[in-house]
């Protein structure tokens, strides 16, 4: 076992989670702790059995951010993790999608009007939004270059740190099959709306509603909507649920009724649940 | 009882592997297999001191199923009656000593005893009453208003309030502070931690707090309180999503 097989084992026993997003790269989110940190991925060897393995490939994501002691007033960027605000700099600073297109702005040395308003409003970023984010993401977080030494901001020179953050976010794109590092972290779009609206936690709400007169959890449904894996498996992990098994539909003759896709698991108090995914 | 659940346990745990090799062969099979998966789980919980589960409710409903399961194995193959009968007498010896487990006396991790301390004013300024109790978890109603309190690590789970009407309303500490203009509705933690008694006794009593500061005309019914909380929560639901549009792109789209 690589010592970064190591670390990630060791993660995945305290804190019951590993976050691997890249063949290059491998980040340990562990849950509970203020602790993020990320390493070259070992090349010869494999994460693949790990059980966080499953969460990374069968979901995608993970969003378990920790307590913060010193809450900053900042809507939504700061619940609980203090990274999240990294993280959301990090959504920002996609230099995919955010991009200086004709580079006339009179914002760090740039002028246009529109491309001033759109500066504004975070949806576009001048080179200089760029560098302040990335410094302010790679100085917070232990990532670590292609020789294992850690990625320091100082010690670069703006294009040099460019260069890492584009392809980290490459990487990360590549990896969560089209979305970007920030999305995997975070946000997480579904039937309901965002993860955390009223919707869709009034659907997560649902999943330890006990229904059934053995006592157990069972729903077809939620609000009258059939979620996905991906989207059941972060509800289950959102109402503090244990996901047992993924199942196909049980065949004719069988005492069960769930002869669709399902998914069994355990309520956040311990009884058994089952509910219904697409096909 | 204990040493006798860890066997019963540990003989259910020698014969799943076999169980599991087995589930896809036959329906029954594949039953037979989740379920004794699953009553492993419930004996490790209660060996694991997990004082979170309902035993005695959790094994009643588990109960019914062996009997199920055995009515289904009557009508079987001689073979397979022999590979399974006695799996499930031990089963239901296991669920029957798992029936006996009682909750702590102050619920999980003291959180009843802290609920109906900090809370205590409900029922006597309110006239709410207790309608039920699981371990982790204390319901209250007045018969127009219901408050929810839930030792669970997701905040909006953990309170959850409204009126007493079908369909369920549901609205959560969040809303209360946005609809008084107090900005801590930004601050909640999107995960609680609540591994000590004094990291429970912490959070409910700030929901005390909330709801003494806030709260009357909720538990009083005020007329109109709930229209206004349905705008207030349909308002910071609208913040929240444009919020999540710009960080994320509208609607995920990048």
């Amino acid at each position: 076992m690589s010592p970064l097989e190591q670390e990630a084992a060791i993660a995945t026993m305290q804190y019951g989670l590993v976050y691997e997003y890249s063949e290059r790269f491998v980040h340990l989110y562990a849950c509970g702790q203020s602790q993020f940190t990320g390493k070259e991925r070992d090349s010869d060897s494999s994460l693949d059995n790990f059980t966080a393995r499953y969460y990374s490939s069968q979901m995608g994501r993970f969003m378990s951010p920790d307590w913060s002691a010193s809450p900053e007033d900042v809507p939504y960027a700061d619940f609980g993790n203090p990274q999240s605000l990294n993280l959301y700099g990090y959504v920002k600073n996609n230099p995919l999608s955010l991009t200086d297109p004709d580079g006339h702005c009179d914002i760090d040395g740039e002028h246009h009007w529109g491309w001033c308003i759109w500066h504004t409003l975070g949806f576009y970023q001048t080179q200089a939004d760029r560098v302040r984010e990335a410094t302010n993401f790679f100085n917070n977080n232990d990532i670590r270059d292609a020789n294992g030494n850690r990625i320091v901001p100082g010690n670069l020179s703006d294009k040099q740190l460019l260069q890492y953050w584009k392809t980290y976010n490459d990487e990360w794109r590549e990896a969560g099959g089209g979305t970007t590092a920030d999305a995997a972290l975070s946000g997480f779009f579904t039937q309901w709306g965002w993860r955390g609206q009223a919707d869709y936690n009034k659907a997560v709400d649902k999943l330890n509603e006990i229904n059934t007169p053995q006592g157990t959890a069972d729903h077809p449904d939620l609000n009258g909507k059939v979620p996905t894996k991906e989207e059941a498996l972060q509800m289950i992990q959102d109402a503090k649920g244990k996901v047992l098994r993924i199942e196909e539909g049980h065949g004719p003759g069988s005492v069960s009724t769930h002869n669709y896709p399902h998914i069994n698991y355990e309520t956040a108090s311990g009884a058994r649940g089952t509910i219904r995914i697409k096909e | 009882m204990s040493n006798e659940l860890k066997e019963l346990v540990e003989q259910l745990e020698e014969r799943l592997p076999e169980l599991e090799r087995e589930r896809f062969s036959t329906t029954f099979a594949n039953h037979i297999f989740e379920a004794v998966d699953y009553w492993r789980n419930l004996g490790r919980y209660v060996l694991e001191n997990n004082t979170k589960v309902n035993y005695p409710d959790r094994a009643r409903g588990e109960l019914d199923l062996v009997s199920k399961l055995r009515g289904i194995l009557q009508k079987k193959p001689r073979e397979e009656q022999q590979n399974y009968t006695q799996l499930l007498g031990t089963s239901e010896k296991l669920l029957q000593n798992i029936e006996k487990v009682q909750p702590p006396e102050g619920g999980h991790l003291g959180v009843w005893k802290v609920i109906r301390k900090h809370f205590h004013f409900l029922q006597t300024d309110y006239k709410f009453s207790i309608v039920d109790m699981q371990p982790t978890r204390v319901h209250f109603s007045s018969g127009a208003v219901y408050l929810q309190l839930e030792c669970i690590e997701n905040p909006t789970l953990s309170c959850s309030f409204g009126p007493e009407t079908e369909p369920r309303e549901t609205f959560w500490i969040n809303d209360l502070l946005f609809m008084n203009g107090d900005t801590r509705y930004r601050n909640l933690p999107e995960e609680l931690r609540l591994d000590t008694e004094e990291e429970v006794e912490n959070w409910f009593a700030f929901l005390a707090d909330v709801f003494k500061q806030y709260g009357h005309p909720v538990l009083s019914n005020d007329p109109g309180i709930f229209a206004r909380l349905t705008e207030a929560q349909a308002e910071r639901d609208a913040e929240y999503a444009r919020e999540m549009n710009r960080k994320f792109g509208v609607e995920g789209r990048g």
